[in-house]
């Protein structure tokens, strides 16, 4: 149950510790059409349709077809963009009649494309509009994005001009040429018309969607999406398939929250059985939800004890910034007591060491996974984790003896058999 | 004018004007209206109009123009009604483009007429829907109301000059429960149009120039009472909450099974701190019934509502009026009298009452041989609500009743003191001393 997902802040943490020299000549800037070939087509079923366009990174807009319309949830960054996936839902569905657009927060790849349906009515939370204006007015859009332009094309000088990282920069700096061109020329913001401030329910007829705000987490404007009848939640940018949880806002106030709106909804008689968030790959199981449910109950329980959330980012300053033996020097002083003034969360840990592995920074992840079994040592997850680092280290030794406690922790680890298996055979 | 016009005032005053009529004339007479003359358009502002039929107690639905469409609240009895409001709707804002029809809660006299707009995406509170479909489907109860309804008005009709006030507002009542009738009976083609949107808080429309803002008031007239903000147009719709001078209506916790409803309180109190803020200007209020209030009735009613709990927050409970009903029934009057005297006195920092709690009970005693029943609950509800011109009124009409003038007389001119400017009090007693 590895999930070897890359971390989510990527783009700064390619530029530090990508040591790799290939030079890569600039592929020609992709036109609208190249974008065809990296849109994907999920049907769930006969009513949901999911569109995905990207590469290792997802643009997701779903559409629903009810008895009263259809209803898109999420609307990607770009119209023009947009404009294919609507010609997709009218051609698969057959029929034009889109009714509500529903944005699961305010954020610009989520919401620009709103225009794309003007006949729709836009569903939001509240404080989306704020979020939107505010940006509007700081004129966030215009500087993170050209900063964010100018990045990307750096980097893209940096990778395989075949490999999936270049072909998803060119998708990406396409897409923010557009974004900015847009900003530029006749913008409007495209503002929800029906604002709710706690929970709101859309009945269709044969489909009913229930809104409920999550509190300040990713953005301040979260909300969750659940369609019962066909145990379909979506979660926004809330969490990936791995689970982590990686919100701008934090604290107590919030995480009350966040805990009581998921205690509503995961319920034995909801029965959730998909759920989308905005950039995966892949439509999420009830797994994954249950997983994220209890980092948030690990939040809720540690700020009830009075306790702060471990910064998980401040590890990767100090790898950029001292290396390994400031790495050491952390986990000492967490070791020698720190530990009790925070509360951690193990997917955390996992995110940042799979990220290390990634760019072979091993020894760093084995110290991260070391405190990780330290803090969890209930965690068959964290043992085996542990081991396989090991096993890359080369250290055979040490791999067997955390599968083996990995195993010992949970008999149905098949993974953890089968490496034991291999290692003892070398 | 303390505590006016509660649904039963109606059949008070209509009670009263039938002394007036009758005198007048017995002979046959000719309707000399339409139905549709009854209905009347109140223009709030050039985006803003309220079409309402009655003469003395209205059905109302109001529509608001906005760059996004026609808003409307509220939908009226029903269908064939509604369908005359909005063509008239069409004609005053010259515009068609319904978008929204908000229901401020559950009952019929709100939701009746829904489905006449089937473009507009109807908005209510979601126990609002609840209610709805459990009331709705409640035929039997809703049946016979209707059937007595057209009895009642059919007799009482036959006893008025149809051409007087009470005679229209009878020929209107008569007319909109025959109309309810054909809508809900067997073979009608009524559907019952439920919200598709729901909330449970608060809800905003982001309609261009105007802004509509709903807020869940909580169990006060319903069980899913909300109020509408227009800061455009410093308008407020309270659907039944409270009636002029700012008079509660709030059924959902008058008798002593449901007060528990006051547990809402807090509720009460977050919406009505918001509205009274000093940047939430509101100088209309449109009540649910298409009466235009000010906001003096707001800032009443709030007073009305922070003394109330000030009660319960002294520790008294809700005096249980049921053993009064039962004492006055089983016992009889002096047994009453003396429970009475008791809370007064032995018992006072016991109980508190709410005067729509008698209004309830006193309905029980409306037969002409539970008189002396009706006339005692009535000096008690005077006795504890002396501010109160509506108790007043039920204490004068009952006297009529008895044929007691001096005593009707005494008790209206009472009321008159409470609320100088009532004209038809002035007439009802020019009526009882022109007969003396």
């Amino acid at each position: 149950m590895k999930t070897k997902k890359t971390i989510r802040f990527i783009p700064a943490f390619v530029t530090a510790f990508v040591l790799c020299t290939t030079v890569a000549f600039a592929q020609k800037p992709y036109t609208l059409d190249d974008l065809d070939q990296f849109i994907k087509v999920e049907r769930l079923s006969e009513r949901v349709l999911v569109i995905r366009m990207g590469l290792t990174n997802f643009e997701t807009v779903t559409a629903i077809a009810t008895q009263k319309g259809i209803v898109v949830i999420d609307a990607g960054m770009s119209p023009p963009v947009t404009e294919k996936y609507r010609r997709i839902i009218e051609k698969e569905f057959n029929r034009t009649d889109f009714v509500y657009v529903i944005n699961t927060h305010s954020d610009q790849d989520h919401t620009f494309g709103n225009r794309t349906f003007p006949e729709a009515k836009i569903i939001g939370q509240e404080n989306g509009k704020t979020e939107l204006i505010k940006n509007w007015k700081e004129k966030y859009y215009e500087n993170v994005f050209n900063n964010l332009l100018n990045q990307r094309l750096e980097e893209l000088k940096t990778v395989d001009k075949n490999s999936d990282r270049a072909k998803q920069i060119h998708i990406s700096t396409f897409k923010i040429s557009l974004l900015l061109s847009d900003i530029k020329n006749n913008f409007t913001l495209p503002l929800p018309q029906i604002l709710f401030n706690d929970e709101m329910t859309l009945n269709m007829g044969d489909v009913t969607f229930q809104l409920v705000y999550f509190g300040k987490a990713h953005r301040e404007s979260d909300i969750l999406i659940f369609v019962p009848e066909e145990k379909l939640l979506f979660v926004g940018d809330l969490f990936d398939e791995t689970s982590v949880v990686d919100f701008k806002k934090l604290g107590k106030e919030n995480a009350e929250k966040w805990f009581s709106a998921l205690r509503n909804l995961i319920t034995t008689e909801n029965e959730i059985k998909y759920v989308i968030n905005g950039h995966c790959k892949f439509t999420m199981s009830y797994k994954e939800l249950l997983k994220f449910s209890d980092n948030i109950s690990s939040f809720w329980n540690g700020y009830k004890e009075g306790k702060e959330l471990y910064n998980y980012e401040a590890l990767i300053m100090i790898i950029e910034g001292s290396g390994l033996n400031g790495l050491l020097s952390e986990f000492k002083k967490l070791r020698e007591g720190e530990k009790n003034k925070y509360f951690f969360i193990e997917g955390n840990f996992n995110a940042i060491a799979n990220g290390l592995i990634s760019y072979n920074l091993i020894k760093e992840a084995i110290e991260i996974f070391r405190i990780t079994v330290e803090l969890f040592p209930e965690s068959w997850n964290a043992y085996e984790s542990l081991g396989e680092a090991y096993m890359k280290a080369g250290n055979k030794e040490l791999a067997i003896e955390n599968y083996e406690k990995s195993l010992e922790l949970n008999p149905q680890n098949t993974n953890a058999v089968e490496q034991l298996k291999k290692l003892r055979v070398k | 004018m303390k505590n006016k016009s509660l649904v039963r005032l109606l059949l008070i005053f209509i009670v009263a004007l039938v002394l007036a009529s009758r005198s007048s004339s017995a002979q046959k007479q000719v309707r000399n209206y339409e139905i549709d003359d009854l209905i009347k358009v109140i223009r709030i502002s050039e985006r803003v109009i309220v079409v309402r039929t009655g003469v003395t107690y209205f059905e109302a639905v109001t529509a608001i123009a906005t760059q996004k469409g026609i808003v409307l609240i509220d939908a009226g009895n029903t269908p064939q009604l509604t369908e005359k409001y909005k063509k008239i709707i069409m004609k005053e804002l010259g515009r068609d483009d319904f978008i929204y029809l908000i229901n401020t809660h559950s009952h019929r006299d709100h939701t009746g007429g829904n489905q006449v707009f089937p473009a507009a995406t109807i908005i209510g509170h979601e126990r609002t829907k609840e209610a709805m479909v459990r009331e709705w489907n409640d035929l039997d109860f809703y049946s016979e109301i209707l059937r007595n309804g057209i009895k009642n008005g059919t007799e009482l009709l036959k006893t008025l000059d149809i051409n007087s006030d009470a005679g229209k507002q009878t020929y209107y009542e008569l007319t909109k429960y025959v109309m309810v009738q054909a809508d809900i009976g067997p073979g009608s083609n009524h559907v019952t149009t439920v919200p598709t949107i729901t909330f449970n808080d608060n809800l905003t429309l982001a309609l261009g120039d105007i802004t509509v803002e709903l807020m869940y008031f909580g169990n006060a007239h319903s069980e899913g009472d909300t109020w509408i903000y227009i800061p455009e147009e410093k308008l407020l719709f309270n659907g039944d909450v409270f009636f002029r001078n700012g008079a509660p209506n709030l059924t959902y916790f008058a008798t002593e099974e449901t007060y528990g409803g006051f547990s809402d309180v807090k509720r009460w109190q977050k919406v009505l701190s918001y509205l009274l803020r000093p940047d939430k200007p509101i100088e209309t209020i449109v009540r649910g019934h298409g009466d235009i209030l000010n906001f003096n009735d707001l800032k009443n009613f709030s007073q009305h509502i922070a003394g109330i709990w000030n009660e319960f927050e002294k520790g008294k409970e809700l005096y249980p009026l049921s053993r009064m009903g039962n004492m006055l029934e089983k016992e009889g009057v002096d047994a009453a009298r003396a429970e009475f005297q008791k809370i007064r006195t032995v018992d006072r920092d016991k109980y508190f009452f709410l005067e729509r709690g008698f209004n309830v009970l006193g309905n029980k005693f409306l037969s002409p041989n539970k008189i002396a029943e009706a006339i005692e609950l009535c000096k008690m509800n005077v006795a504890l609500f002396p501010e109160s011109a509506n108790a007043y009124y039920r204490l004068a009409d009952a006297y009529v009743k008895v044929g007691n003038k001096e005593q009707a007389i005494e008790n209206f001119e009472k009321l008159l003191k409470l609320d100088p400017n009532n004209q038809s009090v002035m007439d009802a007693l020019k009526q009882l001393k022109g007969t003396e």
